[in-house]
């Protein structure tokens, strides 16, 4: 069987990207003249991406935005640069292309970077000769006819936005999508391929920057140049790699391509005709889908933990809400009293002609065996449950991120040693136990002093007192806080806090950073009876360094 | 249904919930249940003329540290049969029962509420070597189990209030209330009692005498003590449907640490 492969090459991806958003966002909008894109680097704009106007007009990538904008035609559209938005919507394409053929990917230099950790830096450093799609066409001429045909068929498809290539090898066909002259080009033998590849570029084998300057410095320029001479000198001279890169391109090596695995979602919409004018009528309507759309989870083995209803109506108007739960569910009586404030909270335009539900963050559910555990654990699982519902109501109404758990750190700096993190996470489990087990703080490894030690209420940031001691190590005599005297009749101390160095250099830091400067605490007694935490900074500037930090209230 | 009236039905035993006590024998004698009833609302009042709008943080948290400790003590009591030790397991590992901390003025500081807990661990430990483990399951719940809220304005704090005293999953709601009228209060009180939960309203100094249906009020004011750990003076300015048995205002201060830093004595 004769092996062959389609790259589509999008040269402007991230610009075209931007052009269709920018559409989306107002469709009766006049198309920009050009659009840039940039990024900052060292607090400085630079730009990323240009359009080909731009481009023409002589704007590059690297260069300062600012300098750009007095290049760059007038009406020029200056936006973010986003890689890892681009890069999904590629991934989102390439999903779409399963469709012609069950072997579809992303160029695997752009998956790598992608699928890598640090896959923002890596994505705004790839060139972006590798935003692409590969998509495997062996064996499925019967299905698409004549593959010339084909080739001229996606490249109109994409409306000329993509140069489009087909090859009995993937090296060759990704050489010819991004450096042969026409946008479309189709070579059916390797022969034929050896022919149409001779004159490209030596950077088309997808070699590094230093290896194509070796070639250069050696006059070595194009593929068919590097064809004229015999391997082993080529390894002698240039390594391996470029042998390998050779190998794919004669197809005497095989290239594996990752399928792009279609995302699979989980929606229920409903177009009305006529048009549902009542409110009761669109509620009634979103209550029928979610009902439908927990029915499809639940045959799935799946629940969700977050909802988004979108409901369009005939003034072009849409609303989205989204529904963030604790804890993923599926179960009706639990979706409802959550929903229901959602659906009230929605401002209706006009007659509501679709309505759209979909479940996010779909997680598997773990079944339960009731009967073995018995009906008691039952009970108790019912107020875990009840407990989940109460978090969701707090997220709906006043946000995830006022909803908060308490975790100590591994700081001795008592502003440092704890921070509020959001109680309602992502979770991967239907149950509350994860929800749980996600908050257990390892307790061991963290210093924690007596509630002697430290007070219930902590001033943030401290505040600034005035005091007299009568020695440099013993506790103040007096200090005045909020304008008032307090004297001080007992008192202990100093617990020396001193700076995490380890956190940065501590020499290049100013000196009058509070957060770096060590501390004395004193735990004082008023006489009051008010126990006040004060502390003395040993600031470079010695005209304010005593702050209260706390009280015992 | 509450996590109190949950465990009363899995355990027949516990058909009387302990009164949340202070840890203090000569309050919680003096009171008629013997502590701080549950099911209902108790206001505690602050006063310290220098940092109005202040609201108690150490006394409240020792509360719901006993609140929370009594309960699993009772658990612990029990004569646990084979069949329900899985239960037993589960129930101290999901930090039962919950304390939600409403607004962010009644907060107490992280480490300081994780201290309560903490150093129990050692002594207990120190008792008890066999225990370990159950023991330092136990403990951290209380730091692990809290639930902090944090509401926007007064009528969101209100909200939040009564919400979490209707849930099933909430044994203990401290609050820091604002300015809250008499049948506020009565509707509180109404929720606490119907779902067996427990309310510690946070109050400013200066509403002490508004009306309130409150079950019982608590006016905390700091107390100079000769002993270097903080002291604090109560006073129990009302209690409901009860004649106090002996004075009504007290002086307490934090245990030594010898004994345990989380206790207060008089």
């Amino acid at each position: 069987m004769c092996l062959s492969f389609m790259c589509i090459y999008f040269p402007e991806w991230a610009i075209d990207v931007t052009k269709r958003k920018l559409l989306l966002k107002d469709p009766k909008a006049h198309p920009p003249s050009a659009i840039l894109l940039t990024h900052r680097i060292a607090n400085q704009a630079v730009v990323a991406r240009a359009c080909k106007v731009s481009r023409g007009l002589g704007v590059k990538s690297g260069m300062a935005a600012s300098l750009a904008r007095a290049i760059a035609p007038k009406g020029a559209i200056f936006e973010p640069f986003d890689p890892i938005q681009d890069a999904s919507a590629l991934s989102t394409l390439a999903s779409w292309c399963l469709r012609f053929s069950p072997i579809v990917g992303l160029d695997n230099d752009l998956r790598r970077a992608l699928s890598s950790e640090k896959n923002d830096k890596e994505l705004l450093n790839l060139d972006p000769k590798y935003y692409g799609i590969t998509i495997d066409l062996t064996g499925t001429e019967r299905l698409h006819g004549d593959p010339k045909k084909l080739s001229i068929y996606f490249h109109s498809l994409f409306k000329g936005t993509g140069r489009v290539a087909i090859a009995p090898t993937i090296a060759g066909a990704w050489a010819l999508s991004r450096y042969h002259s026409k946008a479309h080009c189709y070579c059916e033998s390797l022969e034929e391929l050896k022919l149409l590849v001779n004159d490209l570029p030596a950077r088309s084998l997808r070699i590094g920057p230093e290896l194509e300057s070796k070639l250069s410095e050696a006059g070595i320029y194009t593929v068919g140049d590097l064809e004229r001479i015999s391997r082993s000198v080529l390894s002698q001279r240039f390594g391996k790699p470029l042998l390998y890169r050779l190998a794919l391109l004669n197809g005497t090596m095989l290239e594996p391509i990752i399928t792009a695995s279609p995302k699979e979602r989980f929606v229920t919409r409903r177009i009305f005709e006529p048009p549902l004018s009542s409110r009761k009528s669109i509620v009634l309507a979103i209550e029928r889908l979610t009902s439908s759309l927990l029915d499809l989870l639940k045959q799935r083995g799946l629940s969700a933990l977050r909802f988004t209803i979108t409901v369009k109506d005939t003034e072009e108007n849409t609303t989205v809400k989204d529904l963030s739960l604790a804890s993923a569910a599926n179960d009706k009586t639990r979706i409802t009293p959550v929903i229901v404030p959602v659906i009230e909270s929605i401002v209706f335009c006009g007659e509501a002609y679709e309505i759209a539900i979909e479940a996010l963050d779909t997680v598997l559910v773990s079944p339960s065996q009731a009967s073995f555990s018995g009906d008691k654990l039952r009970d108790h699982e019912a107020v875990n449950r009840a407990f989940n519902d109460l978090l969701n109501s707090f997220s709906l109404r006043i946000g995830r991120e006022r909803i908060l758990r308490a975790a100590l750190t591994t700081s001795y700096i008592p502003e440092r040693s704890y921070r509020y993190d959001s109680a309602i996470t992502k979770l991967n489990s239907s149950e509350l136990q994860t929800n749980e087990a996600s908050h257990q703080y390892n307790l061991e490894n963290i210093p924690v002093a007596s509630v002697k030690e430290r007070p219930t209420l902590i001033l943030t940031p401290p505040e600034p007192i005035t005091s007299i001691a009568m020695l440099p190590d013993k506790p103040p005599s007096w200090i005045s806080w909020r304008g008032e005297r307090l004297n001080i009749v007992s008192g202990f101390g100093p617990e020396r806090i001193a700076p995490e160095w380890w956190r940065g250099n501590l020499s290049e830091q100013n000196a009058l950073d509070l957060k770096l400067a060590e501390r004395d605490y004193f735990t004082l007694q008023d006489t009051q009876g008010r126990w006040l935490w004060v502390f003395r900074a040993n600031l470079n500037d010695t005209s304010q360094n005593w702050f209260i930090h706390g009280v015992w209230t | 249904m509450s996590p109190l009236l949950a465990l009363k039905t899995l355990i027949p035993e516990l058909d009387s919930a302990p009164a949340i006590q202070f840890g203090v024998p000569e309050i919680d004698s003096a009171l008629p249940s013997n502590g701080l009833r549950r099911g209902a609302i108790h206001e505690i009042f602050y006063h310290d003329p220098l940092i109005p709008n202040c609201v108690a943080r150490t006394i409240p948290s020792i509360l719901a540290y006993n609140a929370r400790q009594s309960l699993l003590e009772s658990l612990k009591d029990l004569n646990w049969g084979a069949a329900n030790l899985k239960l037993k397991d589960k129930l101290t590992s999901l930090s039962l029962p919950r304390v939600v901390w409403i607004g962010r003025s009644c907060w107490p500081a992280p480490p300081a509420l994780a201290a309560l807990g903490v150093r129990s661990a050692e002594n207990n430990t120190r008792d008890n070597e066999s225990e370990e483990l159950t023991t330092n399951t136990l403990v951290d719940s209380l730091f692990q189990g809290s639930l902090f809220i944090d509401p926007p304005d007064e009528t969101t704090t209100l909200w939040a209030i009564d919400l979490a005293l209707r849930s099933p999953g909430v044994d203990l709601v401290v609050a820091a209330t604002p300015k809250i009228s008499r049948i506020t209060t009565q509707r509180f009180s109404l929720a606490a009692s119907r779902y067996s939960t427990t309310a510690l309203l946070l109050r400013d100094y200066q509403d002490r005498d508004s009306p309130s249906s409150a079950h019982s009020k608590w006016v905390i004011s700091p107390n100079r003590s000769d002993n270097d750990t903080p002291s604090w003076s109560v006073c129990l300015a009302k209690l409901k449907g009860g004649a106090l048995t002996q004075g009504s205002e007290w002086v307490v201060r934090l245990q030594d640490e010898t004994k345990g830093a989380y206790e207060i004595c008089a």
